[in-house]
């Protein structure tokens, strides 16, 4: 468990890893988990544990109803994909 | 004598409700935790004559002061005093519910019972976990459940009854840091030695909370050491975290991460996992090449499945509005009064609403679509493309709103975090064809092209490509970087008939609310305007003298003074402009209606309406949601340049059209 590289940095963990990856611009669990060689749901995993932290904030991705100005006419919902869009709250340097 | 109490914590869905439920049946008692609003469960059980009280805590994956929920629990188990504190861990996601194990270990509890929930379903991935290497290796006994059969409750309360009674002894496993992080632990820890702090509260959980900047640890050294001491220690942090070049929350949690990353080494290992369904089908649909063309194919079905289940359904409902008016026709005396019930209202709203099943059957396919997971397939498969034209990735989720309706996907272009992102986005929005549009599309499709799915396929995919190049050419003007994101996408659920009815007959009911007001007043105004001050046919009525006022631009395109003035009356809504038609051919409505255009226009013309109406400007109620996100300049813009793009491609499509003799 070695992570102290001897040039007074601290190696990066796997959590550290996804961090820096998402901050470098990978998109999708997906592409992180296979420059990882780890599993999607690890990776998925990894986030949520960073939402907790404060480092990852998820997008709320719809307009809220009340806000909408046809809510007077509109009985519907829309069309939102079930995604789940997450986005850096800060730097991994913070 | 007082009830022993139980503290049930655990990530989010690792199913402690279940087990809460299961533990506490019907002996429940829920009401808020004090201040907050966040829900508090009690319930009592019974074991071997003893009763328990057990408090159910809010899911959490960590126990840091970032959320309402992660503060109750954590206070709740650190001055709670609870006698047993069941952990519930998800056997199918170990690693990520064991750091919350580990937090809980290192605020100094030590009668901790692991409830390893969802053991079968583990088991079915591929997961391989011995529950007695794992109590070893933890420290705390582990009981292994599958709470949703029941199976293991009453192995977890006999676990607990020991526990309550010191039947069972424990060490629980604490993380070990770099020898360097160590090092800054037991500094802040020799810090708070001594201090009234260290004789409520584990000495080591306060040095990492506060090497976390823990926002409540914090305010205790405040409160209970003065501010000199509290400058001291975090100068100390900020020197530490100089050193290390980055925050020690995040090393912290890095190294707690790794350190359970290799206990887990220890009980579990993975067999082979069979792939999912989700996993296969991702491989295609998510690809950059195959998932195009998947892609197209299933919004040709869509369309196919619309237009072959609408259309006939669309012919019933004209002919029956047809019939009505016939029917009515007679039973008026005055002639004014017929005419504008049967022609304006009856002929202009029936034409529209005929166009009911057409828009709920698309509803249905995408509401299917959307249920299934298939449209946040979509997204990521959009999302590398609109990078590419300048838009941000993000920008995908309203573009899929504006096929709905453009007005709160407008809105919903708050979620880009940079203002000029939300600008461009907002600019090409109102291209993507809202349901509104989609009903004229059919109609014109339907009459000029016999519902052909292909034609109507290639309008939409001509909007999003005026939408992208738009982005592009938009993007220039007002560039920003984007910030990172990371898309997560949802296991494919097949959808309920039952829900996917109700979504769809929700999302449609506005497309007949609006037929009853919008599309009603506008067809009564149209009316008015072809038959005052004279009736048509003299040229000299208002309809008459407004599209002849745009007739020569439009025929630069090859369309008409009618043409004209339904795009005009477009503005208001979209559907208007099948109901202008149909009052400006004397309150025709469906076959005959499509006829007489069949006979005063070419398909290519039809099709140059079609694309026209669709591009052309956006509902007024789009250019106030534009306003309102942005002022009115940007949406005077989006006006402009759409009426320009629209005029441009019109003239293009009927001269080229023209020359090739179609």
């Amino acid at each position: 468990m070695a992570r102290w590289n001897g040039d007074g940095v601290v190696k990066m963990g796997k959590m550290e890893e996804v961090l820096r990856l998402i901050n470098e611009g990978r998109r999708f669990p997906q592409e992180i988990a296979e420059e990882l060689g780890t599993t999607v749901e690890e990776v998925e995993g990894i986030i949520e544990l960073l939402k907790s932290l404060g480092y990852i904030e998820e997008i709320d991705q719809g307009p809220a109803c009340e806000t909408c100005p046809l809510r007077k006419v509109c009985y519907g919902k829309c069309l939102v994909p079930r995604v789940k869009v997450l986005k850096l709250s800060f730097g991994v340097d913070r | 004598m007082a009830m022993r109490v139980v503290a049930l914590a655990g990530n989010p869905n690792v199913g402690k409700t279940t087990i809460f439920n299961a533990l506490t049946g019907m002996r429940q008692h829920v009401g808020n935790w004090p201040g907050v609003t966040v829900e508090k469960k009690e319930g009592v059980f019974e074991h071997k004559g003893e009763r328990f009280l057990v408090v159910d805590l809010p899911g959490t994956y960590s126990l840091t002061a970032h959320s309402v929920d992660e503060l109750v629990a954590r206070n709740f188990l650190l001055n709670g005093n609870p006698d047993v504190v069941v952990d519930v861990v998800d056997a199918t996601a170990v690693l990520r519910n064991l750091y919350l194990t580990m937090e809980i270990f290192e605020m100094g509890l030590k009668n901790v019972i692991i409830a390893l929930n969802k053991v079968d379903l583990a088991e079915k991935k591929g997961i391989k976990i011995d529950p007695v290497k794992m109590s070893k290796a933890l420290g705390v006994p582990v009981v292994p459940l599958n709470a949703k059969e029941g199976a293991g409750i009453e192995e977890l309360k006999e676990k607990i009854w020991e526990m309550a009674h010191g039947m069972i002894k424990t060490n629980p496993v604490l993380p070990r840091y770099d020898p360097e992080v160590e090092r800054e632990i037991e500094h802040i820890s020799k810090c708070l030695a001594g201090t009234e702090l260290a004789d409520r509260y584990p000495l080591r959980w306060l040095a990492i909370k506060l090497l976390q900047r823990d926002d409540e640890v914090m305010k205790l050294v405040l409160r209970h050491l003065g501010e000199e001491k509290l400058k001291e220690i975090m100068t100390h942090i900020g020197e530490a975290e100089e050193r290390y070049g980055r925050a020690m929350d995040l090393i912290i949690a890095g190294q707690k991460y790794e350190f359970i990353d290799g206990l887990t080494h220890e009980f579990m290992g993975y067999g082979k996992a069979k792939e999912t369904l989700t996993d296969q089908l991702d491989r295609i649909l998510v690809h950059p090449v195959y998932g195009f063309i998947a892609m197209a194919f299933v919004f040709y079905l869509v369309f196919k499945f619309v237009f072959a289940f609408g259309m006939p359904l669309q012919g019933i409902l004209d002919d029956a509005f047809g019939r009505f008016g016939e029917w009515v026709a007679p039973h008026i005396a005055n002639e004014t009064l017929r005419g504008l019930l049967v022609d304006g209202v009856i002929g202009g709203v029936g034409s529209v609403l005929s166009f009911f099943p057409l828009v709920f059957l698309l509803f249905l396919a995408l509401s299917f679509l959307e249920d299934l997971g298939y449209m946040a397939r979509v997204a990521v498969l959009m999302e590398g493309i609109l990078r590419k034209f300048g838009l941000p990735g993000k920008a995908i989720i309203p573009l899929i709103l504006g096929l709905g309706c453009n007005v709160p996907a407008v809105m919903a272009t708050r979620t880009l975090d940079e203002e000029k992102d939300r600008l461009v986005a907002m600019f090409v929005n109102p291209f993507i064809p809202c349901s509104a549009r989609l009903s004229v599309i059919s109609f014109l499709v339907g009459a000029f092209f016999g519902g052909d799915a292909l034609v109507a396929l290639a309008i939409y995919l001509l909007a999003f490509a005026v939408a992208l190049l738009s982005a592009k050419l938009v993007s220039r003007f007002v560039s920003g970087e984007e910030s990172p994101f990371v898309i997560e996408l949802p296991e494919f659920l097949l959808p309920s008939w039952k829900s996917l009815l109700l979504h769809s007959w929700e999302r449609s009911k506005e497309f007949v609310q609006k037929a009853g007001t919008v599309i009603l007043v506008g067809s009564i105004i149209i009316w008015y305007l072809s038959n005052y001050p004279v009736p048509m046919g003299t040229g000299k009525s208002y309809a008459e003298r407004l599209g002849h006022l745009v007739a020569p631009y439009l025929n630069l395109m090859g369309l008409d003074w009618k043409a004209g003035v339904s795009l005009i009356f477009g503005i208001i809504a979209k559907e208007n402009v099948i109901s202008t038609y149909s009052i400006l051919y004397g309150g025709l409505t469906g076959d005959a209606l499509k006829k007489a255009m069949m006979s005063a226009m070419s398909p290519l013309q039809g099709f140059v309406l079609a694309v026209v109406t669709t591009l052309y400007v956006p509902c007024i109620a789009t250019i106030g949601a534009v306003r309102a996100e942005s002022n009115w300049k940007w949406a005077l813009a989006v006006t402009v340049y759409m009426i320009t793009v629209a005029s441009l491609l019109g003239i293009l499509i009927w001269h080229v059209g023209t020359a090739m003799g179609l």
